[in-house]
C-alpha cells in the first residue's frame, strides 16, 4: 500500500467503525424481535418430536421432569428428559423420553421414545421411537428412522431384506434389547436394519436406555406427572 | 465429535469429513488453483497458515466476549471480519519480514479471505462444542484434508491435461468429475474414528 | 447497459453459478432437494439486493482503502438477519440450510457484486443488478436440485414423481453425486452457448 497521507487512513478506518457500530445496532434490534419467536419455534419442535411417540389423543406437556444423565458431574447442565402426555381427562396417559447414543456408526444418534399402558412395569408399552438426529450413512444406518411394518422404505423392495427397526408397540417386559440380524433374530429381539447392524445397536442402545428410566422408576414418573388440576 | 479423542478428531477432520469432499467448503478456489501442482502446495500452506490463526483467534473471541455478552448473533460479522483483518494483515508483515515467503504464497492471500473454508471451520468449531485443543486440531486437520484433496486433484489435473479431453468437458466440467470420482474414494472413510 | 439487460444478464449469460463459477460451495451442498435450493437461492438474492442497495447509496462514502471490511459488515449484517429471521420465522428451513446460511457471508456473487458493481453505478442499477444475479443464482440451484433430487430421491419438491416403481440412485444425494451432476450441468451450458453463437 503506497503512503497517503495519514489523516485518510484513519478517516477511511473510522468510516468503517462507524459503519459497523451502526450495523450493530440495526442487528440488535432483529435479534430482540426474533428472540422469542426463535424460542418458541425450539419449544415446537421439540414438542413435536415428542408428541409422535406418544398415542393419539395423549397431550404432551413441556414440563419435564428434571434426569441428570449418569455419569454427569455435579456442574453439567440439567436437562429435561421425561415429559408427560395428558389425556382429554388429564389423566397421565404417555410418558415420553429423549436419550442419545454416542456409538452411531458416524456419531451420536439422538432418539424420542414413547410409552403408554403405564399400569405396571408387565403392561408397560413402548409406544414408538423417533430418531431425531443422526449422521448415518444414507440409504444404509439412516434406514433406523422408519419403523418397520408402518412406514414402508423408499428404497427397500426386497422383501428378504430389513428396511426399519421394530419398535412399535412392544411391552418393555419382554424386550430382550439383543440386535441381530433377521435370520437370527428371535421374537422378543431387536432385528437389525439390513447392512446397518451398528447403528440399529446404537439406537437400540438409547431406547433402552430410555425404556428402564421409565420401569424403573414408574411409580415415582406416575407420582411426579400425577394429573394436577387443569384449568383448561 | 467433541466426545472423541484427539486421534479421532484429526483422522475426522482430514479424512471422513474432509473439508471438501464431504463438507462442500473451500470449492472456488479449489478449483481455480488445482491446475497445477506447484500452485497446489502454495495455496494449501496458504490455508493452513491461515486457518490455524483464524481459529486461534476466532474461538476465545466467541468464547470470551460474544457468549457472556449474549451477543452471539454479532458471530458472523465479527468473525468474518477478523479473517478479513488477520488477511490483510499477514499479507502486510510478510511482505516485510518474509519476501521470498510473500512471493510464493502472497497471490493466494486475497483469495483466502472468501475461502468458506476458514469461515466455515471456526464456526464448526463452536457448534461441535470442542474445546480449544480439539478445536485447533480440528482446525489443522481440516486445513490438511484441503491440502491432500488440492494436491491429489492437481495431480490428476495436471495428467489429464495432456489427455484428450472433450470440448465442452474442459476445464471446469471435468475437475468437477474428477472431485466426483474423488469424492466417493473418500466415503470409505466413513466409520473410521 | 439498458436497464432490463442489467436485469437478465444474471439469468444466463452472466449466470454466476454456471458461467461466472461463482457460489459454488453452496450450489454443492444444498442442492439435495429442491426445496433447500429454493431457500438458499432467495436467501442469498435479499441479502445480494440489500447489500447491492446500501453499497450502492454509500458509495461516496465509502473509503476506497477501507472498502473491503465496509462490505464485508454490510453483508454480514444482512446475512445475521436473514439467520435470525429464519430461524424465528421459518424454522425447518434454517434447520436444513444449516451453516450455509452465515456462509452467505463469503459467497462470491454477493462480495463480488458490491466490488465490481454496486460500488460504482447507481442504487437503481445496482438493485437490478443484485436481483438478477440473485435470481440466476437460485435458477442455477434448483436447475442442479432438480437433476439430484429426481435422480437421487424419485421426488421434486417432495412430490413422488415415479410412484415408486423407478428405485432412485442414491449417489446423486450424496457428495460425489453434486460434484458430478454441475460438472455435467456445466458441460451441457459450454455445448449450448457453442450451438448460440455458432447461429449466430
Amino acid at each position: 500500500m503506497s503512503d497517503k497521507a495519514p489523516e485518510s487512513s484513519v478517516k477511511a478506518v473510522v468510516v468503517v467503525v462507524i459503519i459497523a457500530a451502526i450495523c450493530a445496532a440495526g442487528l440488535a434490534f432483529v435479534k430482540q424481535i426474533t428472540e422469542e419467536p426463535i424460542a418458541e419455534a425450539r419449544r415446537q419442535e421439540t414438542l413435536a418430536a415428542l408428541q409422535r411417540v406418544v398415542p393419539a389423543g395423549c397431550e404432551i406437556k413441556l414440563e419435564g421432569k428434571l434426569v441428570r444423565p449418569e455419569g454427569a458431574d455435579e456442574g453439567a447442565a440439567e436437562t429435561k428428559l421425561i415429559f408427560p402426555g395428558y389425556d382429554a381427562d388429564g389423566q397421565l396417559c404417555g410418558i415420553a423420553v429423549r436419550s442419545r447414543n454416542d456409538k452411531g456408526y458416524s456419531g451420536k444418534i439422538l432418539v424420542v421414545s414413547g410409552y403408554s399402558d403405564l399400569e405396571s412395569r408387565e403392561t408397560l408399552k413402548l409406544n414408538r421411537i423417533y430418531v431425531t438426529e443422526h449422521a448415518e450413512t444414507p440409504g444404509l444406518g439412516s434406514l433406523i428412522t422408519n419403523l418397520q411394518d408402518e412406514e414402508p422404505a423408499t428404497w427397500g423392495t426386497d422383501r428378504s431384506k430389513v428396511y426399519g427397526l421394530n419398535f412399535l408397540d412392544r411391552l418393555v417386559a419382554t424386550l430382550s434389547w439383543k440386535v441381530a440380524k433377521s435370520a437370527a433374530a428371535g421374537e422378543n429381539d431387536v432385528a437389525a436394519v439390513t447392512a446397518a447392524t451398528i447403528s440399529s445397536r446404537a439406537v437400540a442402545g438409547a431406547v433402552q436406555v430410555a425404556a428402564s428410566l421409565v420401569s424403573e422408576d414408574l411409580d415415582g414418573l406416575k407420582a411426579a406427572f400425577a394429573s394436577t388440576a387443569r384449568s383448561e | 465429535m467433541a466426545e472423541q479423542g484427539i486421534i479421532g478428531i484429526l483422522l475426522i477432520a482430514v479424512l471422513t469429513q474432509n473439508v471438501i469432499f464431504a463438507r462442500f467448503l473451500g470449492i472456488c478456489p479449489y478449483l481455480g488453483v488445482s491446475k497445477q501442482l506447484s500452485t497446489a502446495f502454495g495455496m494449501s500452506a496458504a490455508v493452513l497458515f491461515v486457518m490455524t490463526l483464524a481459529s486461534a483467534l476466532t474461538y476465545p473471541i466467541h468464547v470470551l466476549i460474544l457468549e457472556p455478552a449474549g451477543m452471539d448473533y454479532l458471530q458472523t460479522i465479527s468473525f468474518i471480519l477478523v479473517i478479513a483483518g488477520l488477511v490483510q494483515l499477514v499479507e502486510i508483515v510478510m511482505k516485510k519480514t518474509a519476501r521470498t515467503l510473500y512471493g510464493a504464497l502472497g497471490i493466494f492471500l486475497p483469495l483466502i479471505t472468501t475461502n468458506c473454508a476458514i469461515l466455515g471451520v471456526a464456526i464448526i468449531n463452536l457448534n461441535e462444542k470442542l474445546d480449544y485443543l480439539q478445536a485447533m486440531v480440528f482446525t489443522m486437520g481440516s486445513a490438511a484434508g484441503f491440502g491432500l484433496a488440492l494436491i491429489i486433484f492437481s495431480g490428476i489435473r495436471e495428467a489429464l491435461s495432456v489427455r484428450s479431453v472433450p470440448e465442452a468437458m474442459r476445464g471446469a466440467p471435468i475437475g468437477l468429475i474428477t472431485a466426483g470420482i474423488l469424492a466417493m474414494a473418500f466415503m470409505g472413510f466413513a466409520g473410521l474414528g | 447497459m439498458s436497464n432490463i439487460s442489467e436485469l437478465t444478464k444474471g439469468l444466463w449469460k452472466e449466470n454466476p453459478v454456471l458461467r461466472l463459477l461463482l457460489g459454488m460451495c453452496p450450489a454443492l451442498a444444498v442442492t439435495t432437494a429442491v426445496e433447500y435450493a429454493v431457500g438458499m437461492g432467495l436467501s442469498a438474492t435479499f441479502v445480494l439486493l440489500s447489500s447491492n442497495v446500501v453499497v450502492a447509496s454509500l458509495r461516496n462514502i465509502i473509503p476506497a482503502k477501507t472498502r473491503l471490511p465496509c462490505f464485508i459488515v454490510i453483508i454480514a449484517t444482512f446475512v445475521t438477519i436473514v439467520d435470525l429471521v429464519l430461524n424465528g420465522f421459518a424454522h425447518d428451513i434454517h434447520k436444513s440450510l444449516g451453516i450455509f446460511i452465515p456462509l452467505i457471508v463469503v459467497n462470491c456473487v454477493i462480495l463480488g457484486r458490491a466490488e465490481a458493481f454496486a460500488s460504482k453505478r447507481p442504487v437503481f442499477d445496482s438493485f437490478l443488478d443484485g436481483l438478477g444475479m440473485g435470481l440466476g443464482f437460485t435458477l442455477a440451484l434448483v436447475a442442479l436440485a432438480s437433476v439430484r433430487e429426481i435422480l437421487g430421491n424419485g421426488t421434486w419438491l417432495g412430490m413422488s414423481l415415479t410412484g415408486g416403481e423407478f428405485t432412485p440412485v442414491l449417489l446423486f444425494v450424496l457428495p460425489p453425486g453434486a460434484f458430478i451432476s454441475l460438472g455435467f450441468l456445466l458441460a451441457g451450458m459450454n455445448v449450448i452457448e457453442k450451438r448460440r453463437q455458432a447461429n449466430g
